[in-house]
């Protein structure tokens, strides 16, 4: 029989010795799953940190619990650092209004208009003298903010590109992640296959009750925790079986072939000697 | 002078080049505003003659047509030199005016000149802001 093979190997053995087997791979799937969960956790914080960086989230990712958040952190505190730059260059810019450089275009011509010799209907009025003054030392005052804060500008474009490299690192973390998780999928999957079968064979001797196996984590519940989206496919069949146990299941309605439309307008009569194409 | 020496201009330097430009136009204004008039004395002249040769020909259409033309010309010129010196008389007016107003400012009086400035180093906004607010403002009132 079919049942008889598939448990063969542990009808020879004592019920004890089957119970902790049975024992030790409960432990162990209950570590996989641990360590996905934690997978999941680092990868969503990672995804999370990365829309903080670049503004698509409003909110502070929350980082407890995961597992070396070094430059996690590094990508909050050049965030943070960005922010403030980014807000002081813009009070800078709104207060003054005008670029440095054309502050300084502005102040040359006004210098020579107000200094070199000219001929009198070529020579400003007194009150454009008095304006171009006023405006000359006011120019002066602006072009000292923009050098004052020289040092602002410099440090945004800093603190930007290491914000930037630092996301790409994350990024490019997270793509191992991805591969940390899929080799977790392939060590659990024939250990729950394993501990499936011991808990069947279990199951069906006389006064013995099994422990359940750990209920899996889902995977489309840890790929949204995660911030990733669900195919079309995916999410019917959730809707269907309340989660993605049936999806290979779900059928796919195959589509009729499309019918070619027939024109309603007139056609030319055929040239002598040819046939209509659709007759 | 070079963009960055812009930034070491004080006042005082400025209004003394003010008012040195300003002296240099005072002596060169005058001699200008002679001329000046001189050339709306000979233009009154020849248009006033124009004007005898042209309503002396009353009578005579063909020639009334060429001292009508001739006197044409000489008004338009008078116009042009009464112009010229009402320019240069305006001028010398300025000039006289900003000399004086330039000379009390190099005595150091030119604090409220430098208002705009102060208030931009001391951290409030420039000039153009304020002016693009007051626009802004105007428009919304509107």
């Amino acid at each position: 029989m079919k049942g008889d093979s598939l448990f063969s190997d542990l009808a020879s053995l004592p019920v004890e010795q089957v119970e902790q087997r049975y024992e030790d791979l409960l432990v162990d799937v209950r570590r996989y799953e641990d360590e996905r969960k934690a997978i999941y956790a680092d990868k969503k914080a990672r995804s999370d940190v990365i829309k903080f960086a670049v503004n698509k989230l409003e909110t502070v990712p929350d980082l407890t619990g995961v597992s070396d958040d070094r430059r996690l952190q590094e990508a909050l505190e050049l965030k943070a650092e960005f922010d403030r730059l980014l807000q002081a260059r813009d009070e800078l810019v709104s207060r003054l209004a005008v670029p440095r450089h054309r502050l300084v275009q502005a102040m040359e011509e006004f210098h020579a208009r107000l200094t070199t010799p000219a001929h009198h209907s070529e020579s400003p009025n007194m009150a454009s003298e008095i304006e171009m003054f006023s405006r000359f030392f006011e120019m002066q005052a602006m072009v000292r903010q923009y050098d004052q804060q020289r040092h602002l500008f410099a440090d945004l474009e800093r603190t930007r590109s290491a914000l930037l490299e630092t996301v790409k690192a994350i990024n490019r973390e997270d793509r191992k992640f991805a591969q940390h998780l899929n080799k977790n999928n392939e060590t659990l999957r024939p250990v729950r296959r394993e501990a499936g079968r011991l808990r069947t064979y279990l199951a069906s001797l006389p006064g013995h009750d099994p422990k359940p196996l750990p209920e899996q984590i889902e995977e489309f519940t840890l790929r949204l925790a995660a911030g990733n989206s669900l195919s079309l496919e995916e999410f019917s069949a959730m809707l269907q079986h309340g989660g993605l146990a049936g999806l290979d299941e779900v059928e796919v309605p195959e589509r009729e072939p499309k019918k070619r439309r027939r024109t309603t307008q007139r056609r030319a009569e055929p040239m002598p000697g040819r046939q209509r194409r659709d007759a | 002078m070079a963009p960055e020496d812009m930034l070491s201009v004080t006042p005082e330097a400025m209004v003394k080049a003010i008012v040195q430009r300003r002296e240099r136009m005072a002596k060169e204004i005058p001699i200008e505003l002679e001329k000046r008039r001189e050339e709306n004395d000979r233009a009154y002249v020849l248009t006033n003659e124009a004007k005898q040769r042209h309503e002396a020909t009353d009578d005579e259409p063909s020639e009334g047509t060429k001292t009508g033309a001739a006197y044409e010309e000489n008004e338009t010129f008078r116009r042009r030199t009464v112009s010229r010196l009402w320019t240069a008389q305006h001028a010398h007016s300025d000039t006289e005016e900003a000399l004086q107003f330039w000379k009390e400012m190099a005595e150091g009086n030119w604090g409220h000149l430098l208002e705009d400035a102060q208030r931009v180093e001391e951290g409030g906004p420039s000039s153009y802001v304020l002016r693009k607010q007051q626009k802004m403002d105007l428009e919304g009132s509107s």
